[in-house]
């Protein structure tokens, strides 16, 4: 894992003794709210519907048990708690005090961590694939490429002040888990014919009000250049991105009007000025930031485990949580452990301390003290020794963590909503748990097969709602709760924007109606497909027709 | 500013105007009431009476009609400057059926309570 330099020390060590200054000063009536706002924000911290929030960064969702246990700390001492999981691989506390959040902010110092970059309009903290370092299909460690980009962009003064908000994602294997395409700037790691490694550089992605799938500006980058030609990007759309509406601001917008040909001629000028100056990564950098991703003293295994595969007989339960939980590692004999954060019934996201303090000590004894956030807001063990499978199952079933539901219709993606997001129209996680309770027979969603639900409260996309196979988005028709519902999104390396499928359905009526897609689907398909799959055949048509002749 | 936060304000405004059409009173003016949160932690506070602020919408101070709703609001600024309360905002309030004040809107009535999928926080714990 990525340990602080002096130089990250100093830097988060001196934001909250800047911060704290700051509360101590707007709390005394030295500071207005319209002066101290940007200074809140800049620190993680908004005003929501009931209280402050506090977003804390995760960069590139990667946690240590260290970590784990005082995010749990924080909850319990500064919150209510829990926290919840979101789907830019962060952590947010919905209640904490403003006098406590200095606090709150030394203790993340403690376990080098921070909630820089988690609001305004900076780059964003950078997410990646959940499975880095582990996933057999990887070409690179996508936390290298990363953790460059963070180091280059955290206070980067030029890029402080963009129009508006700027998120990169990146993606170490042609299996995008990472949504790149749905990201300002999309990062794929890519292996030339000659066996080069280098970048395939997407930009122009977004959800939001006006979704848009990125498009390929660089087909293959080679990795010296990374920084330089970031910096070309930026350098493009804080000139030319539009700051006269905060709506049309993105550069997404901006792709989208002078047309990629030629958005991508002016970062190619702007590149060649800059290529090869000192903006680039000095030599030997990349190997030293890569030197903390290093691989975990792995043990030779056979690659697969027979104990695990007698297990798998033995015990139905088991073979049902490892079929929907793991995903194959790149090290024999070791396996890619998901626990979901969506029981039945539950709120998606959410982690009580006791909980979240439980993950990490598992982590510790199963994973090489490693824990993963995903974006689809469950958290992963990377690391696990296929024979230790079963004793990690039965821990996680007894926590009442071993929901075996991964990429099921109840492993659902849900925005705080209503009930918690100032900005909302209408409630997302009631929704998801209604959809959680009709689907709790494990069995039929089994046999639905993968089916990728995400929910938005509002037109911010907070939920992803493009990008479901399903997608329900919450709208306001005149002070009541209404959703629409979209189909074929796909956040994947497929990656595609939901169609809506027609009107809207009031609060009562989206379970039924989702259910009613899925019993279409499961009419329609044809052998081995998923519901996407037969979407794609299909159309919406078929769908559509059997959902409002039901209604 | 953040787009969560610009558009809080302008929620809060847009709240002001959608009350004149939904929620009249016998004479078909609004009831409103004052909401802010309050500096120190956040917590969703509105105005009482004798210019207190309260916890429980049913303890607010309400008026009837745009004006009297401008003048209670208006009437805010020395709490404001005073760092007690951020972001104070008008809402539309009816009386319940047990005669207490409640919001119009779904949104004010889940930050009147709390999460309706965490009865065990907010407000509504406390009762």
């Amino acid at each position: 894992m990525y340990r602080y330099d002096e130089f990250d020390h100093t830097i988060v060590a001196e934001r909250v003794a800047q911060f704290r200054d700051q509360v101590g000063r707007r709390l005394s009536g030295e500071m207005t709210e319209d002066e101290f706002r940007p200074l809140r924000l800049m620190n993680g911290l908004y005003l929501q519907l009931h209280a402050y929030m506090l977003r804390v960064a995760v960069p590139y969702g990667t946690l240590s048990s260290r970590q784990m246990r005082q995010l749990a700390h924080i909850a319990r001492r500064y919150d209510k708690g829990y926290g919840h999981f979101t789907t830019r691989q962060n952590i947010q506390y919905n209640w904490p005090a403003l006098k406590d959040v200095p606090d709150i902010l030394m203790d993340l110092a403690d376990v080098e961590m921070h909630a820089l970059q988690t609001s305004g309009n900076c780059i964003r903290n950078v997410t990646a694939d959940q499975y880095a370092g582990a996933a057999a299909d990887e070409i690179e460690d996508p936390r290298i490429c990363a953790e460059v980009i963070r180091q280059w962009s955290s206070l980067h003064p030029e890029f402080s002040f963009l129009p508006r908000k700027f998120k990169v994602a990146v993606t170490g294997a042609p299996a995008d888990r990472a949504a790149i395409a749905v990201h300002d700037i999309g990062i794929r790691i890519v292996r030339a014919d000659d066996g080069e490694i280098g970048y395939e550089v997407l930009v122009g992605g977004g959800q939001g009000r006006t979704p848009m799938i990125g498009k390929t500006i660089r087909a293959f980058l080679p990795k010296p250049y990374l920084l330089s030609y970031m910096e070309a990007i930026l350098r493009v759309y804080n000139e030319y991105g539009r700051r006269d509406n905060m709506f049309k601001a993105r550069i997404k917008i901006l792709v989208h009007e002078v047309g990629i040909e030629e958005f991508r001629r002016r970062v190619e000028e702007e590149w060649e000025a800059i290529r090869g100056t000192p903006v680039e990564l000095p030599e030997g950098e990349m190997q030293r930031i890569a030197g903390y991703f290093a691989p975990p003293p792995f043990a030779p295994l056979p690659f697969v485990s027979a104990e695990f595969e007698r297990q798998k007989q033995a015990d139905p339960a088991f073979a049902l949580w490892a079929r929907a939980s793991l995903h194959p590692h790149k090290q024999p004999g070791y396996a890619i452990v998901n626990i979901s954060l969506k029981p039945i019934g539950g709120v998606p996201g959410d982690a009580s301390a006791e909980e979240i303090d439980a993950v990490a000590d598992l982590a510790q004894r199963y994973s090489f003290d490693e824990v993963r956030v995903t974006h689809e807001q469950n958290l992963t063990l990377p690391h696990v020794r296929q024979d230790a499978l079963y004793a990690l199952w039965r821990e996680l079933d007894t926590l009442g963590l071993g929901t075996p539901n991964i990429n099921t219709v109840t492993d659902i993606i849900a925005c705080p909503g209503l009930d918690y997001c100032n900005l909302a129209n209408a409630r997302s996680i009631t929704i998801a748990q209604g959809i959680s309770e009709r689907f709790a027979d494990i069995g039929r969603a089994h046999d639905v097969g993968e089916l990728k639900i995400k929910i938005s409260g509002c037109i911010n996309a907070c939920g992803h709602h493009h990008v479901g196979h399903i997608g329900i988005l919450g709208v306001d028709k005149k002070g009541e709760e209404f959703y629409q519902l979209t189909l074929g999104g796909d956040a994947t390396e497929t990656a595609a924007l939901g169609q809506l499928v027609g009107p809207a359905f009031p609060y009562d009526g989206v379970v039924d109606a989702v259910e009613n897609l899925v019993e279409t689907y499961l009419d329609l398909r044809q052998q081995g497909e998923r519901f996407l799959d037969t979407y794609r055949r299909v159309g919406l048509e078929p769908f559509k027709e059997k959902l409002y002749v039901a209604h | 500013m953040s787009e969560a936060e610009s558009k809080s304000s302008k929620r809060a405004s847009d709240e002001g105007v959608l009350a004149l059409s939904t929620a009249r009173g016998a004479r078909g003016a609004a009831m409103k009431a004052v909401t802010a949160n309050r500096l120190v932690d956040g917590l969703v506070v509105y105005l009482g009476a004798e210019g207190r602020w309260v916890e429980d919408i049913a303890d607010a101070f309400s008026v009837v009609g745009k004006e009297a709703g401008a003048a209670l609001l208006a009437g805010t600024e020395p709490d404001v400057e005073a760092c007690r309360i951020v972001g104070p905002y008008l809402i539309d309030v009816v009386a319940g059926p047990d005669g207490k004040l409640r919001g119009t809107s779904e949104r004010e009535r889940i930050r009147a309570l709390g999460p309706t999928v965490r009865l065990d926080l907010g407000k509504q714990a406390e009762v």
